[in-house]
């Protein structure tokens, strides 16, 4: 059946722009997470990722989420020596988030999961009205 | 006579299997919104000629014809309409050529053809009904 597919679809498109909200939200929760021992690295920022892959038996393209990647761009240095986290010089380092680009993502991954509601709404309006010829 | 294989009654029905396996195609370049290197796909749209040479004669599968009880009808995950790349107006960098926007207003164009296909097959019932006596 070909709607019950198109909703297989948009699903898997929703369940990766929630893992994609569940890494930045990750990132925003971890964006003052300095290192715990002296002069450490702090929380490094993950990129989510994704994986489309052609499913055989569906016959459709499908997402899936893929791996977070580390965000190898340099930390933040902070000028504060009596943090635990200070190397010798009194430097501490900070996370590499910025919460400005995590709202963008966080929008543009909202924005795509409203799309595939959108899809999956239309597909079902179309099922029903399938359904409704029965009624006659 | 055979209603469900008359010529109107088919057209009818291969017009919404054709609307149903757009929505599936449509249903994947939303939900590969953020996929890099995606390009996005539309069906080639409906030939009336090649439509109606094919209900005058036989039901229309979309696919190939059983003429033999031997023969293994064609698969529900296989359309039969030809899928071709269809890239919207822009790409991102990565390569991914979803627009969300385009895709929404094919959605609801499909959606609107579908109730109208729906509608009309629904008058086509009550006219084989008006036919054999029966006021609905």
């Amino acid at each position: 059946m070909d709607f019950a597919q198109s909703m297989i679809v948009a699903a898997s498109g929703m369940r990766t722009q929630a893992g994609r909200m569940r890494v930045i939200a990750e990132n925003i929760a971890n964006a003052g997470s300095t290192s715990p021992v002296p002069g450490g690295d702090p929380y490094r920022r993950r990129i989510a990722t994704v994986n489309s892959a052609f499913d055989r038996e569906l016959g459709a393209t499908l997402v899936a989420p893929g791996k977070p990647q580390p965000d190898m761009s340099e930390f933040r240095k902070q000028f504060d020596p009596g943090n635990p986290a200070a190397d010798k010089t009194g430097y501490v380092k900070l996370p590499n988030v910025n919460s400005l680009i995590e709202m963008m993502d966080m929008r543009e991954a909202q924005r795509s999961y409203e799309a595939d509601l959108t899809v999956m709404d239309a597909t079902k309006s179309m099922l029903s009205r399938t359904v409704d010829l029965l009624r006659r | 006579m055979d209603i469900p294989n008359s010529p109107l009654m088919s057209m009818l029905k291969s017009r919404m299997s054709w609307l149903e396996a757009r929505q599936n195609v449509l249903s994947q370049n939303v939900a590969n919104a953020d996929t890099p290197g995606y390009v996005a796909h539309d069906l080639k749209p409906m030939d009336f000629e090649s439509l109606l040479k094919k209900s005058a004669g036989s039901t229309f599968h979309g696919g190939l014809a059983t003429t033999d009880a031997r023969h293994i009808a064609i698969s529900s995950t296989t359309s039969g309409f030809g899928s071709e790349t269809a890239p919207d107006a822009e790409a991102t960098p990565l390569g991914n050529s979803v627009s969300l926007e385009e895709e929404m207003i094919k959605v609801s164009d499909t959606q609107a053809q579908f109730q109208a296909a729906s509608n009309l097959y629904s008058k086509a019932i009550s006219l084989m009904r008006t036919a054999i006596g029966r006021t609905s």
